[in-house]
């Protein structure tokens, strides 16, 4: 499958320490209370581990975890998960090259432009090798 | 009948026709455009060349994970551009954004992005050779990305090179 066979993306949008973000629903299995995940033993990570906010001190009002589909280890706690929208591939964006070149996690792919908001694009298969 | 000409009439002929063998001819000096901003009381200024435009401060989108002298992404009419917190670069106390606040959008080498200053000074030709080599004395945090200095309105103008600045990231 190539480029021209996506016309749009379907993403979960969530935000994180005031930022948005959004994730492809189909790295997404399913999502779960933490208290569900903490019964079932199940590793958890809060998404501001693995791509860092600095000195932003982040606070979880509303999270969930998401657990990735078969192909990570851990989930990944969220927090205010909004909606699922479809995007068309014309509004996205790459990350301008002073952000893609330098240490940024790689996890960061992209940017939908909804609207006025600007909403980053989590690849949550690459958090492994994120900070 | 021609008419004789009179000895004045020759004279004038002859200190026109010597006037305009002796036309003025302008040496045009290379001129280069410059943009002078402030920062933290001081001016600095970017070659017009590497300055795409100037826009007013907007919403700036914080990006986690992103080097922390990048302040985060724009929207430039549907194009996401990075802005650079030059302060935080250069290893300066951080300024207060205000309503004179700018975002001087430079391009180097295919490299684009924003740079937030204090405020636009002024945008003006001046001739290359009213640049001078910059002081040895400079800040050790700029000093890399100096190119030269000039008096600007009475005060020291240092001159930013923007390729500089994007090939430390």
């Amino acid at each position: 499958m190539n480029y021209n066979n996506y016309q749009e993306l379907q993403i979960l949008t969530f935000n994180i320490g005031g930022v948005n973000m959004a994730v492809d629903t189909t790295q997404i299995g399913r999502m779960l209370e933490i208290d569900e995940a903490v019964e079932r033993n199940l590793k958890i990570e809060r998404l501001d581990d693995r791509i860092s906010f600095y000195d932003i001190a982040v606070i979880y009002s509303a999270p969930k975890v998401l657990m990735i589909n078969d192909k990570m280890p851990f989930g990944v706690v969220i927090d205010k998960p909004d909606d699922i929208i479809s995007v068309p591939i014309d509004s996205l964006r790459p990350l301008p090259a002073l952000i893609s070149d330098s240490k940024c996690p790689k996890a960061i792919w992209g940017v939908a432009l909804m609207n006025d908001e600007v909403v980053l694009l989590i690849d949550f298969y690459k958090l492994q090798s994120a900070e | 009948m021609e008419i004789e000409k009179n000895k004045t009439d020759i004279l004038i002929e002859e200190l026109k026709k010597r006037r305009g063998g002796e036309k003025i001819v302008d040496v045009e000096e290379e001129q280069v455009k410059i943009v002078v901003f402030s920062l933290l009381n001081d001016n600095y200024a970017f070659y017009g060349n590497d300055i795409k435009e100037i826009l007013p401060l907007t919403k700036i989108f914080y990006v986690p994970g992103a080097p922390d002298y990048i302040l985060g992404i724009i929207n430039v009419r549907g194009d996401i551009e990075s802005v650079i917190n030059i302060n935080k670069f250069f290893g300066f106390p951080d300024s207060k954004n205000t309503r004179k606040s700018r975002i001087a959008m430079a391009e180097k080498d295919g490299i684009r992005s924003g740079i937030l200053v204090e405020s636009i000074e002024d945008v003006f030709d001046v001739p290359v050779s009213s640049i001078k080599p910059p002081l040895s004395t400079l800040d050790k945090a700029i000093k890399e990305f100096v190119t030269g200095e000039m008096i600007y309105k009475n005060k020291n103008v240092t001159f930013l090179d923007v390729g500089r600045i994007f090939a430390k990231f």
